[in-house]
């Protein structure tokens, strides 16, 4: 009968395998549409920790840089922060301090290859609709594991010792196989025993390697594509000795490594690429000190483009980091953030004084591109010919002279950034801050405006009661000069630039020059030349308090309208105000209750004709169940721009309002297998009552669920329906015309393990319907060859039928085949 | 031709969701592991679907239909994968399943004979059902032991509250923490409050470890009389 049961549950298995792999679904859950973007991956969310997104791309040559903008609940303002593109996907790392309660909201900037315009993701409208994070406090003290044995400081005998433990979560970019595990120094990865998410080391692969006393288990995870994702431990204590009682570690050095060496060919719009790229990764530790390096190189790789082969080595210690290659500093948020630097970059920390250097390039030089040379006595002509080139005197050596008509290159642009600082680093702490960042004039033959770049500022950090209490100030003051190709002013030069000032004024240039030359270029493209109103001033201070389950913060800035610093280049300049929120936490952790309000004012340098006002307040309440009731959030947002000038006036009125309000039901349950289902329902109106009347309406629905089998398979369905309306320019609708746009996506997804884990299959279907039309399917296997060798193959395939008012059908195929060996 | 694309589209996406809707009802968590075993002293014996009796070693996994079975004077631990332990006592046996329900899992746990200890942690959505031919006991988050499983069932409860309820009257009651539920074969229920040497033996057997209690009578120099009372774990 036992037989009859379990070749009965085979035939379902495999019948259920043929089903999926008829229906490739893909892992595009989201169903949001682009034809850039195939995929946004977020990582585990857990307030207080940084927070991994990473975007696919439907193309690899489809972006030259992607930057993420994101903000809190109760900010109008996004944060913007570079991605580093490595093929095709993009990553970045929210830092914790942005990763709290309730909700971030995020979209994406694409700079398009080889076009001077960008695009967003979500397509449209995505600052009044951004995507949009729950980050849910009651989730925080989940842990991704389970430790089922020994408990956390147990006691057990050494011949007891059994290590066990069970993955809970679900999230489908962890490599459950790639799990290492260890006791104390001990790599025990090779011992244990998995099944699904339960991992076993069994006493008699343990408690031979133990003395007594304390032990530590570690458990690290990894995500498929070889990235740690997350360290567990804990400690137990060892009663009594076995028979051995010495750990007999080999070697106190542990390291491991990955390769993945990729092929893919992309064929868009009848236009074939073939792209080739390797990836190598390795880490080691030796006691406290860990050494890291990293080697990507693709064959997108090019003179003409800023750097797409990515490298970096580094050593870490509790007291000093040290890394060589590509990275990105953080220093505090005024002076850099963000921005990639390809040279040396190292922290010291001694505790009381700690100390952060970056040095690097952070814009590789572009040679310019001579289209031809002629000589002087047709440079007439040739201007004529093209009024709006660039030309240059090319050899002045000839006769007659050759010039030359060519395309500005790019300068190589190096930076320098130092910042000391008092206190410990988590704790209460001040630091100073210098930052300068230059221009290499001679790096190319033609360039145009070299520019140059400092900062000054500083930091603090106070906190008070535990951390219930924190104060944050940070201030800075940039110069930077837009043309530094003719140096500083010569005596002469200020003499005739200044000839209607009078002497003493001319002096006083003359010593500010003499004063800061060795700084800065100082000429007359240096901004601020004056001090009035301080315009490249910036500052901003806050204060939180957590108390009463309340969790209040209050913030004021001011960015002063010149304000620039090279290593942040996503700062908002000319604004100042506030903002106040607060987060309750009612009924013992199960209602949570947000609002915030911000107010911000442009013209800051008193500059401008009028000043405009922002003004954002939301409220947003959410109730997580722990019985089989829904978990509920309803938020509203209200935001509005306004400012002096009458509704008449054309040019220069703004004056509108946005509303949005957002309803999503959560419920998790089990029926035939366990079941995650969201429901989700946005909606956006923008009233703008200027004369220009850019009106905007947006909603979207969206009905998902995760399903996670045992046998193991997880699905993912959703539908997701968008109506907008917009003042259109496409060619078919009248310009400035209203214009509306409606679709729907079906997405499914599967993904099935078999062969205990040896073969992933996965994929997906995700058709869509309306104003566009178009029809996704991705299809993706992976197998292990042995336990650290993989070899995953993935063919996506874009149906094209209509996209809005554009028809015409078009079929793109990609497919990759990646090889990897972790070890 | 565009009127026929849709109609193939239409038939790819409604077989899609048939696919789907089919797998999300024709699997059961019928193999997942449920539990495992942490711990073995003495002679403790498994079984499963597809194998005879065998020997038990401390990290065998238990899934659905898993029988275990003590000797005398033997013990094993079970834990499942919500961290709830179960210690099973000498010479008897069980059967731990799973099934099911609306909201979530239910984990049962069927004896044959003998006794129990658990310690089950609080659930969101899913419950613990202790079962005997006689009796079906309900619960989500407590502590205490069950006994019986051959005809006279007896639950003490040393925290939280547990739905006792008769398979052959189908009459149920509540067992609240310090009490004790008798469930018989002639389908009588009844409760009363548990004596400390009941409340200590669940409590052992739920926790682990044997109590002692030492009973110091302290006195002053006036001859005041004190008593201490010191409980420890051996």
């Amino acid at each position: 009968m036992y037989r009859i049961a379990s070749v009965t549950y085979q035939y379902r298995r495999e019948m259920w395998l043929a089903a999926v792999t008829l229906f490739i679904i893909p892992l595009s859950s989201l169903a949001q549409l682009s034809d850039k973007v195939s995929k946004v991956n977020v990582g585990a969310v857990h307030p207080g920790d940084p927070l991994s997104i990473q975007v696919e791309f439907v193309s690899a040559n489809v972006v030259d840089r992607i930057e993420i903008a994101f903000r809190q609940f109760g900010e109008r303002d996004f944060r913007r922060v570079e991605m580093l593109v490595a093929g095709n996907s993009a990553t970045v790392t929210i830092p914790p301090v942005f990763v709290v309660p309730p909700s971030l909201e995020y979209y994406f900037v694409l700079y398009l290859h080889g076009q001077t315009t960008t695009e967003n993701y979500p397509i449209e409208n995505p600052e009044q609709h951004p995507l949009s994070l729950t980050i849910s406090e009651a989730e925080s003290t989940k842990r991704a594991i389970v430790i089922l044995s020994p408990e956390e400081n147990e006691k057990v005998q050494a011949d007891d010792v059994l290590i066990s433990f069970s993955l809970v979560n679900d999230d489908s970019s962890i490599n459950r196989a790639a799990t290492k595990v260890y006791l104390d120094a001990a790599d025990l990865s090779t011992n244990y025993v998995r099944s699904e998410d339960l991992f076993v080391i069994k006493p008699e692969n343990v408690s031979s390697t133990l003395s007594s006393g304390p032990h530590t288990v570690r458990v690290e995870i990894f995500d498929t594509q070889g990235k740690p994702v997350d360290t567990y431990s804990w400690q137990f204590t060892v009663n009594g000795t076995s028979e051995i009682g010495l750990p007999p570690v080999s070697s106190v050095w542990k390291y491991n490594y990955n390769i993945q060496l990729e092929t893919r060919n992309e064929d868009i719009s009848s236009e074939v690429r073939p792209y080739n790229r390797a990836t190598i990764s390795a880490n080691g530790t030796y006691n406290q000190f860990r050494l890291n390096g990293r080697v990507y190189v693709t064959n997108e790789e090019q003179d003409n483009r800023q750097p797409q082969n990515r490298f970096f080595i580094g050593g870490e210690s509790p007291w000093f980091n040290v890394g060589y290659g590509d990275s990105y500093p953080i220093f505090p948020d005024l002076i850099m953030n963000g921005r990639r630097v390809r040279g040396f970059n190292g922290k010291l920390t001694f505790g009381k004084f700690n100390l952060d250097v970056t040095t690097g390039n952070i814009i590789r030089r572009i040679e310019s591109t001579v289209f031809k040379t002629f000589p002087e006595s047709t440079l007439a002509v040739e201007q004529a010919n093209d009024p709006t080139g660039a030309f240059g005197l090319y050899d002045p050596t000839t006769n007659p002279r050759l010039w030359a008509k060519y395309n500005y290159g790019t300068f190589n642009r190096t930076l320098f950034a130092i910042r000391p600082s008092f206190g410990k680093r988590e704790e209460s702490h001040i630091g100073f801050s210098y930052l300068k960042s230059t221009d290499d004039i001679g790096s190319i033959r033609f360039g145009i405006k070299p520019q140059e770049n400092v900062v000054l500022g500083s930091d603090l950090v106070l906190t008070l009661d535990r951390r219930n209490i924190e104060i944050t100030g940070q201030g800075a003051f940039s110069a930077t000069n837009k043309d530094i190709t003719n140096g500083s002013f010569s005596d002469s030069l200020i003499d005739i630039l200044y000839k209607d000032y009078d002497e003493s004024y001319r002096n006083r240039i003359r010593n500010i020059r003499d004063a800061f030359s060795g700084i800065i270029t100082v000429n007359e493209h240096l901004t601020p030349l004056g001090v009035k109103n301080l315009p490249t001033l910036a500052y901003e201070g806050g204060l939180s308090l957590n108390y009463f389950n309340n969790a209040l913060r209050f913030t004021y800035l001011r960015h002063g309208e010149g304000y620039e610093s090279f290593g942040q280049s996503f700062l908002r300049t000319d604004v100042r105000g506030y903002n106040i929120s607060d987060r309750i936490r009612l009924a013992n952790n199960q209602w949570f209750l947000s609002a915030g309000f911000e107010r911000l004012k442009d013209n800051t340098a008193e500059t401008k004709a009028t000043t405009t006002t922002g003004t954002t307040g939301n409220v947003s309440l959410s109730y997580f169940s722990r019985s089989s009731a829904p978990n509920v959030t309803l938020s509203y947002l209200h935001a509005s721009n306004v400012n002096e000038r009458p509704i008449t006036d054309s040019l220069y009125a703004i004056d509108d309002r946005t509303d949005r309000v957002l309803v999503q039901l959560g419920k998790e349950f089990t029926f035939g297998a366990r079941h995650t289902t969201l429901l989700s329902v946005s909606t956006s109106m923008r009233d703008d009552r200027s004369y220009r009347d850019l009106d905007t309406r947006n909603t979207t629905v969206m009905l998902s669920a995760i399903s996670t089998f045992t046998i193991p398979l997880q699905t993912v369905t959703s539908l997701t329906i968008n109506s907008s309306k917009f003042v259109s320019s496409f060619s078919s609708a009248p310009v400035g015309g209203p214009a509306s746009l409606t679709y729907t996506t079906l997405s499914t997804t599967a993904l099935y393990r078999l062969m205990e884990d040896r073969l992933q299959l996965s994929g997906s279907f995700s058709p869509t319907f309306g104003d566009i039309q178009r029809v996704l399917v991705d299809a993706t296997a992976q197998y292990y060859v042995m336990k650290n060798l993989s070899v995953r193959s993935q063919l996506s395939l874009y149906l094209n039928q209509k996209f809005y008012q554009f028809p015409g059908s078009t079929n793109d195929v990609i497919w990759s085949l990646i090889l990897r060996a972790d070890v | 031709m565009k009127y026929r694309q849709r109609i193939h589209t239409n038939i790819l996406v409604l077989i899609a969701f048939t696919a789907l809707t089919v797998l999300s009802f024709g699997f059961r968590p019928e193999n997942g592991t449920l539990a495992l075993v942490t711990k073995i002293v003495q002679e403790v014996m498994k079984k499963s679907a597809s194998n005879e009796w065998s020997k038990a070693t401390s990290g065998d996994m238990l899934i659905v239909g898993d029988q275990v079975r003590t000797g005398k004077q033997s013990l094993a631990v079970i834990k499942f994968m919500d961290r709830s332990i179960v210690r099973v006592r000498e010479q008897s046996e069980l059967t731990i399943s799973a099934s099911s329900q609306t909201g979530g899992m239910v984990k049962i746990i069927q004896l044959s004979k003998g006794s129990f200890g658990f310690d089950v942690k609080k659930q969101q959505n899913d419950r613990f059902r202790l079962t005997s031919p006689t009796s079906v006991a309900s619960i989500r988050g407590t502590r205490g032991k069950l006994s019986g499983g051959s005809g006279n069932d007896t639950l003490v409860v040393t925290e939280g509250l547990v739905n006792l309820k008769n398979n052959v009257s189908t009459r149920d009651i509540d067992v609240p923490a310090g009490f004790i539920g008798f469930s018989n074969q002639d389908g009588s229920i009844s409760s009363r409050k548990a004596t400390e040497q009941e409340l200590a033996d669940a409590n052992n057997a739920a926790l682990g470890g044997s109590s002692n209690e030492l009973n110091l009578e302290l006195r002053n120099s006036k001859g005041d009389k004190k008593e201490l009372k010191i409980r420890y774990k051996q």
